[in-house]
């Protein structure tokens, strides 16, 4: 979820208000608004802001953040003032939002970009801004240098031994785009703690090639961009278990259920043997369950280079697999598009949220209605000028089978002996009947 | 019960910040231990096979988790179980040719074999010098998954973990994880084999670093094992053949002294030549065989009783069994056993005795344990003038040793069988697993003496003869004789004819080892006698 100022937050809760739409262009004093606010250098010369969606691909390891774009009055001739001496292409633009009488630095920042190109638009009357996100240097060809020091090629390799997620973080800085440094050290010493990937290349890789389909698809992660501008990444494991929002009745429409796609057969490809230039070990991972019941295969091809089997490969694609098999493998409940209020405009992709609607049929249980139900966001679309978003959520009812117990301490006490709060959020052995000596149920295991 | 897995295990460097207090108790993360003691019950395999020369070692299969081993993961150790020709049993060149040198070599790319067994005669027929590809080794596959590139941040330690730590309601601690995690890693490098390089008489090498978290070995967590390059003399770093005026091989030895840290490798060559000449040259390929001590760890009960934690047991949304915790500490224990190495020397005849862990009190079975050697000596001789005509050892299943030193002794026209000499073993202790022996190849020596003949003059009778010859006749017939002659050249350089006109015309159209078939033409006479002179041959 976005991080915003606690005061937006506050006023965000309020059913009625009107949203304030802020860009800013890097070096330009001017601070664009869609209505007068009175502070100043604060100009109300926004004409429009186009949608702006993202979608993500979470098969190709990848996210498409749509294109940016807005409108900008050309008051007396302002911004055409500008261009002799000023660069547009390039600048940093900021597109933050709060609300009417809300200090600039409470806005909450929803979009940032660059400037790509300016048209001219309204009979000339206005500019148009088309902005793009990080990830245009990803473009570039990485590892040019082989361990030997000579270029890459078939007989100077260039050896990589290490985390997936430091290297990303390596290619990162190595094509100079910032990052959610945070966020990806967090899931590399959290959940893929002691992940290891070998690669030999004999060929300069394109950074975003690689790191779709050599680095996050192995981890059922994709890239996306998040709206500080940097990349960051997503993995179907969550990082954390708790829901961020709730989508109550009133807030939406009456969103239409759909079913998720069905992969429940996935092929790992690994071992990669560069000599023989083929994959050494091909495991195919099945959701029996899922088999069962639909009688279909929904198949699914992942081949990674890095990936060894003396690095738990065989176990890394035991559990991606599993994963998704959690998410796809029993058509979970999907809502392509649920238009909700502006209050949800701070939620991300991979944010879990929970839904409420005595409309919508719940497959599950055979009944029409579901309460508190546990989803995740995937695509996102804001549309300011209705100032609604629009989420395409996956069912992640799963994660409730997900522990969220703690190791303790040194000094925990045995569970009988143990704090109330304690038994709640430590993880404690059971008997082989899953309970504690004092018949409680066991805690289980995220 | 065979020890089993259910898929390939491998490393994994969790770290222990991940299972600090108050860190998230994931299943991953206990799955992610479980697979490295897993890894550590394979990540070491050793396999043995009989091969030739020009015959390639196939890559492995993994009897425990059916893993095929990429060539990159292997290394070769080998050893001649028998110098002989492998398709006779016996050396190509036979007495009173014996053995003049040995050079053999298994390619650490390819796993292509070479062999190379000279023959020569004694230093009264200097003229007969050969070379064979001759020799049967026994080829010790030695599979480390990962050879090149497993890599673990630090030097993992080993703490015990009382089985009383996991019980019903005990709390899952930091500390007790971080352990298990530490002991989990400790378990794949515990033994790592290592190879060292190529030495000569004279050179030295100190304990290896583990290229895995560069943990540095002290000397007494090494067993060195080698593997004869050759016997002969070397020069510009490869081998080349003896000087003529050493003689004929007799028997070779290595050995390692140790003095402080630093090995250093001992090589004699001894030839006979009018006495016993020893020379310190040859050269070997070096391996150390490392056992981490872990500061001499003993734990409280011998542990067998390996049984693999499915990773569904550990997976997010399954309660934590203390059954389960206890399994996983014994198959963390076990894996730090597997496997164990045991190094001794030992003569033939002798029987390995069954090994004992020093670490849990374990006595090995007979089936969990494989033998690795080389030649530590193949003498000294006790008979003067002993050459070596071939040499054959090996051990059995059973851990029963050959030593088989086949000599011919001055004057003899047969070898005779000493047992002379012992093999520096390493015995590879894995528990529940049963590896698979090769045979011993059996000798086939020959038993037909042999004489030492040369340009001697065979006179024999011709007692066929055709009935009423007429002039222009031809006819083949026979000489034989009872002792036979080995590569020996027929030259008919005399003839005597008794009853005839003498104007038969006498050519050699065959010849084997005992006989000859002359051809005799323009027959008009009966003829009584012939003589054949035999050049060369033995």
């Amino acid at each position: 979820m976005i991080a915003a100022p606690a005061n937006f937050v506050t006023a965000n809760e309020e059913l009625a208000k009107q949203p304030i739409y802020l860009i800013e262009i890097e070096d330009l004093t001017a601070v664009f608004v869609n209505r007068w606010t009175g502070i100043a250098d604060q100009v109300s010369w926004i004409v429009s802001i186009d949608p702006q969606s993202t979608t993500i691909n979470e098969f190709d390891g990848t996210a498409d953040l749509g294109e940016f774009s807005f409108t900008i009055l050309d008051f007396e001739a302002f911004i055409t003032s500008l261009f002799p001496t000023f660069t547009f292409e390039g600048k940093r633009v900021t597109l933050k939002t709060g609300f009417l009488g809300m200090a600039q630095v409470d806005f909450a920042t929803l979009f940032t970009g660059e400037i790509d190109h300016v048209d001219n638009v309204l009979r000339n009357t206005a500019y148009k801004f088309f902005c793009s996100d990080a990830t245009q240097p990803l473009s570039q060809v990485i590892y040019q240098t082989a361990d030997d020091g000579l270029p890459t090629s078939s007989d100077h390799i260039k050896t990589l031994n290490g985390h997936p997620l430091d290297m990303l973080m390596d290619i990162f800085d190595a094509v100079g785009v910032n990052y959610d440094a945070a966020k990806i050290i967090a899931y590399r010493d959290g959940i893929f703690s002691g992940t290891q990937f070998l690669f030999e290349l004999d060929s300069p890789p394109a950074a975003n090639d690689f790191i779709a389909n050599q680095l996050l698809k192995p981890l059922a992660g994709y890239l996306w961009t998040n709206n500080l501008g940097q990349l960051s990444v997503n993995f179907i494991y969550p990082q954390s278990l708790s829901t961020v929002f709730d989508i109550t009745e009133s807030q939406c429409d009456v969103p239409e259920g759909s079913q998720s796609d069905l992969v429940n057969v996935i092929n790992y490809r690994y071992d990669h043997d560069r000599d023989q230039n083929k994959f050494m070990t091909e495991v195919v991972q099945e959701d029996g369950v899922s088999v069962a019941k639909y009688g279909q295969f929904g198949q699914k091809v992942i081949e990674s280079d890095g990936m060894r089997s003396s690095y738990q490969a065989f176990f890394l694609s035991a559990i991606s697999s599993a994963m998704l098999f959690r998410r796809y493998g029993l058509k979970a409940l999907k809502f392509d598009k649920l238009n909700i209020f502006w209050k949800a405009v701070t939620l991300e992709p991979g944010d879990l949220v929970t839904v409420t609607n005595s409309k919508v049929p719940d497959r599950l249980l055979g009944v029409i209605g579901i309460t508190s139900k546990k989803f995740v966001v995937m695509d996102r679309s804001w549309d300011f000028k209705t100032g609604k978003v629009s989420l395409l959520l996956l069912d992640a009812t799963y994660l409730l089978n997900f522990g969220v117990t703690k190791i303790t301490g040194n000094g925990e006490e045995d569970y009988a002996a143990a704090s109330t709060a304690d038994k709640a959020a430590y993880m404690f052995m059971c008997n082989d009947s899953d309970q504690y000596s004092t018949g409680a149920a066991a805690n289980i295991l995220g | 019960m065979t020890l089993a897995l259910s898929s390939f295990p491998g490393l994994s460097d969790l770290k222990d910040a991940s299972l600090a207090a108050d860190k998230p108790a994931l299943g991953v993360h206990l799955n992610r231990i479980n697979q490295n003691a897993n890894f550590g019950i394979v990540r070491l395999e050793i396999f043995s096979g009989t091969y030739r020369h020009g015959e390639t070692i196939p890559v492995p299969t993994s009897d425990v988790d059916g893993y095929i081993y990429n060539r990159k993961e292997l290394m070769y150790l080998w050893s001649a179980q028998n110098t002989g020709d492998p398709n006779t049993g016996w050396a190509s060149y036979r007495e009173p040719w014996t053995m003049w040198y040995g050079v053999w070599n298994v390619n650490q790319t390819t796993g292509e074999v070479s062999s190379q067994i000279g023959y020569r005669g004694n230093q009264d027929h200097l003229d007969r010098q050969a070379q064979t590809n001759d020799g049967l080794l026994q080829v010790f596959v030695i599979a480390q998954r990962q050879l090149v590139g497993l890599h673990l941040s630090s030097v993992p330690a080993f703490n015990k973990i009382p089985f009383s730590s996991f019980y019903t309601d005990a709390p899952l601690k930091t500390s007790l994880l971080t352990k298990m995690n530490g002991n989990a890693k400790a378990a794949v490098v515990n033994t790592e084999i290592i190879y060292m390089g190529e030495f000569g008489h004279g050179g030295t090498f100190t304990p290896p670093v583990s290229p895995i978290d560069g943990y540095a070995y002290s000397a007494g967590e090494v067993a060195v094992m080698s593997s004869f390059r050759w016997t002969s003399e070397t020069a510009n770093g490869g081998p080349v053949v003896p000087a003529l005026s050493k003689g004929q091989l007799q028997d070779w030895a290595s050995a390692f002294s140790l003095a402080g840290s630093t090995f250093t490798t001992l090589l004699t060559i001894a030839y006979e030549s009018g006495g016993r000449h020893t020379y310190s040259e040859g050269k070997v390929a070096v391996w150390a065989f490392c056992s981490r001590s872990f500061g001499g760890v003993t734990l409280d009960e011998a542990e067998t009783n390996f049984a693999e934690l499915l990773q569904d047991v550990l997976m997010p949304g399954q309660t934590l069994r203390a059954s389960t915790m206890v399994q996983l500490n014994k198959n963390i224990n076990q894996a730090l056993l597997t496997p164990e190495f045991f190094a001794g020397s030992y003569s033939h005849g002798s029987i390995i005795p069954l090994p004992t862990s020093a670490i849990d009190g374990y006595t090995y079975a007979r089936n969990e344990l494989f033998y690795i050697w080389d030649v530590s000596s193949t003498g000294p001789s006790t008979n003067t003038g002993d050459r070596m005509s071939l040499f054959q050892a090996g051990i059995t299943s059973g851990g029963v040793v050959t030593v088989n030193d086949y000599r011919l002794q001055d004057g003899a026209s047969l070898s005779s069988l000493a047992h002379e000499g012992q093999l520096r073993v390493i015995v590879y202790g894995k528990r529940t697993i049963h590896p698979t022996h090769p045979p011993i190849v059996p000798v086939n020596q020959p038993t037909d003496p042999v004489n030492d003949i040369n340009q001697q003059t065979i006179v024999g009778a011709f007692l066929a003869q055709p009935l009423n010859p007429v002039a222009g006749d031809s006819m083949v017939t026979t000489l034989s004789w009872p002792v036979p002659f080995r590569d020996a050249l027929y030259t008919v350089t005399a003839l005597s004819v008794v009853g005839g006109n003498g104007e038969g015309i006498v050519s050699v159209v065959g010849q084997t080892a005992s006989t000859v078939d002359i051809e005799l033409d323009n027959l008009d006479n009966v003829i009584a006698d012939a003589s054949v002179t035999v050049t060369g041959g033995y």
